[in-house]
């Protein structure tokens, strides 16, 4: 073999394929954290691209000095948070459930707890922008809370129950009601900006924002997209059953499931049924969408039938692989990130130790059952450059308390499984079995 | 070098560069967006995964961002974003080994994937000899990974090669052929 046919062999061995492209939510994903990261602008330009200027005495003492006033300054100061932004349900339309970091090191402390007249069930969430915390609870009532301290800044009673997690959009609060209407409030003051009916029966999924869209379903099955600024209804569907849990977005297209187990994806701008595939019996969860697959729990409060994780093909809703739960248990995902799927499933023994804590989760009185999930169906992943998460950091919160609302829900506790979700570009996809529970479980540990 | 599309209508590269340090993440978005799939292979043959990719791209277009209004040179961005994703995925490597991922095979056939442009008919060896060679990069830190992919796949000169690490021609020539050697030590114990 010549030295010509044997760099070639070396070179087709170790090169990515040409037709590897950039997965489509990649430059989302970094435009995003662009835009809430600074940019470096120091005094001194570097002279030598990405390497370190000259060490000249004179530069050496300079930084000396720099340094040692930079370590004064860190001392006497407390540090100074980024500025968060969470402005929907699991961190963004894609619903990774990655927020902007940095996250709790180390055992978190509590900073402040406000009390909230109504209760928090796990289907909802805070969110925060530009030092303040929105809370919408079961009673109806919506506040801005000072991040730092808690204080509330306003509050509104909007009459009727908010079950579902809110969404910002610029300055508006964007939630659905029990009154079957989706409204829009001011975020400096509170003040109702619109307010668009979607039916008669009640809103109880998380509102779901991209491009200046608002799109949520009701009890009734009907699912509609709105326009944000103003609440003009653009274009409504029928999507065959209870719209219970929040729905996704990403590259142009809509997925949200159904009570009764049809799960579709919707073009976001037409409402055009792209695919839809039948999940069986019980609640659809809120779908997490990751390079080529959407990820959801199925079967959720379904007594019997198939309780597990799906991952769907994005292009056809082809089931490429299911994790199944112990049966009567159910499965959430929480977070994506790093190649990992982070979620938790329901146990007896969190259930148990939940109740002697006196806390309560699940849904609002009217809808909570003793089978109801005890275990947060979320998951967090804090990272200082999302979505990059390790998966030792990645933590899920614990469940919210009813009524209370903390600075600091994580702890410390680990997610009750994790799971390798990409099949990376080696794999040929299109020979997967439809049901391949291909990583265990690892729960405690 | 990464070069991007241009079309008659979009800002010249070093109107979108100036933009982007002046703090225009549109401009900054205008500028990655038509270099992200070679990023993306290149990081993909240095990683070997497609998520540690995905992570290593992400990272250095963000620290892209962050230090850009530091470049001076400007003229050497496509240079100096190579430098820094080659930094990011050797970091994202080494963070990888701290944090212990056992990763769980799943469904790959025992005998790895065909090579693209190999037919299975007739090159049975070079198809053993190249996922030998594949097995044996796999082996290797991933700065010399780093050299090779730049080496071989991004065809780069050795000037471009040393510009992007950051070093001597000299240095990069002596650290290019050790980490040849180093494929074929790798190579060897592959074949026993």
């Amino acid at each position: 073999m010549t030295t010509n046919d044997r760099d070639a062999l070396i070179k087709l061995a170790i090169s990515a394929p040409r037709t590897v492209e950039a997965p489509a939510d990649l430059v989302d994903a970094i435009f995003r954290q662009v835009q809430v990261t600074k940019q470096e602008r120091g005094l001194v330009r570097l002279g030598r691209l990405g390497g370190f200027p000259r060490l000249t005495p004179v530069f050496v003492a300079a930084g000396l000095l720099v340094l040692a006033a930079l370590v004064v300054i860190a001392v006497g100061s407390r540090p100074q948070q980024r500025a968060h932004l969470l402005s929907e349900y699991h961190g963004g339309p894609d619903r990774t459930g990655i927020m902007v970091g940095p996250g709790p090191r180390g055992v978190p402390v509590l900073a402040w707890d406000a009390t909230r007249p109504g209760p928090l069930p796990f289907t909802t969430m805070p969110l925060v922008q530009d030092g303040r915390v929105y809370v919408a609870d079961g009673s109806g009532t919506v506040a801005a809370l000072d991040a730092a301290t808690g204080r509330t800044l306003w509050e509104h009673s909007t009459g009727s129950p908010a079950r579902g997690a809110p969404a910002l959009l610029g300055d508006l609060l964007i939630l659905g009601r029990d009154a079957g209407d989706v409204i829009a409030l001011g975020t400096a003051d509170g003040v109702p900006a619109w307010d668009q009916a979607v039916g008669s029966t009640p809103i109880t999924a998380s509102i779901l924002e991209a491009d200046r869209r608002i799109y949520v379903g009701n009890e009734a099955g009907t699912f509609v997209a709105l326009d944000g600024r103003t609440g003009a209804r653009l274009w409504t569907v029928d999507v065959g059953g209870s719209v219970t849990r929040g729905a996704a977005l990403a590259d142009g297209v809509v997925y949200v499931g159904a009570t009764g187990g049809r799960f579709s994806a919707l073009d976001a701008t037409t409402g055009k049924d792209r695919w839809h595939v039948e999940l069986g019996p019980g609640e659809v969860g809120t779908p997490v969408v990751g390079p080529g697959a959407v990820f959801v729990g199925r079967g959720l409060l379904a007594p019997d039938g198939p309780h597990d994780l799906v991952a769907l093909d994005r292009a056809d809703g082809t089931i490429r692989w299911t994790f199944p739960a112990p049966s009567g248990r159910q499965v959430f995902p929480g977070a994506l990130a790093n190649g990992f799927l982070y979620g938790s499933r329901t146990t007896g023994a969190s259930t148990r130790s939940t109740r002697r804590a006196g806390r309560s989760v699940g849904r609002s009185p009217r809808r909570r059952r003793s089978s109801a999930p005890s275990v947060p169906s979320w998951a967090t992943c804090f990272t200082s450059r999302p979505p990059i998460a390790s998966s030792k950091r990645s933590m899920p919160p614990r469940a919210p308390i009813s009524g209370r609302s903390t600075s600091s829900a994580c702890r410390r506790r680990r997610p009750s499984w994790t799971a390798r979700c990409s099949w990376g570009p080696r794999l040929d996809t299109s020979t997967r079995s439809e049901t391949r529970p291909w990583a265990r479980p690892r729960t405690g540990s | 070098m990464i070069a991007g599309a241009r079309s008659s209508t979009a800002p010249a590269p070093e109107l979108l560069l100036e933009r982007a340090a002046g703090g225009d993440a549109e401009a900054f978005d205008a500028l990655i967006r038509p270099r992200l799939d070679k990023l993306f292979r290149m990081a993909i043959a240095i990683t070997r995964s497609e998520a540690d990719a995905r992570d290593a791209v992400q990272e250095a277009c963000v620290s892209a961002w962050r230090q850009l209004p530091r470049l001076r040179t400007r003229d050497r961005f496509d240079s100096w974003l190579a430098q820094i994703l080659v930094n990011a995925c050797r970091a994202h490597r080494r963070r990888q080994r701290r944090t212990n991922v056992r990763e769980i095979a799943v469904g790959e056939s025992d005998e790895g994937p065909t090579p693209a442009g190999f037919s299975t008919a007739g090159h049975g060896e070079q198809i053993a000899e190249v996922e030998a060679i594949q097995r044996a990069f796999e082996r290797l830190d991933p700065e010399v990974r780093a050299l090779l992919v730049l080496h071989y796949q991004e065809e780069q000169p050795l000037a471009e090669i040393a510009r992007t690490l950051g070093a001597p021609v000299g240095t990069t020539k002596w650290r290019l052929s050790n980490a040849r050697k180093a494929l074929d030590r790798a190579l060897k114990v592959e074949r026993r």
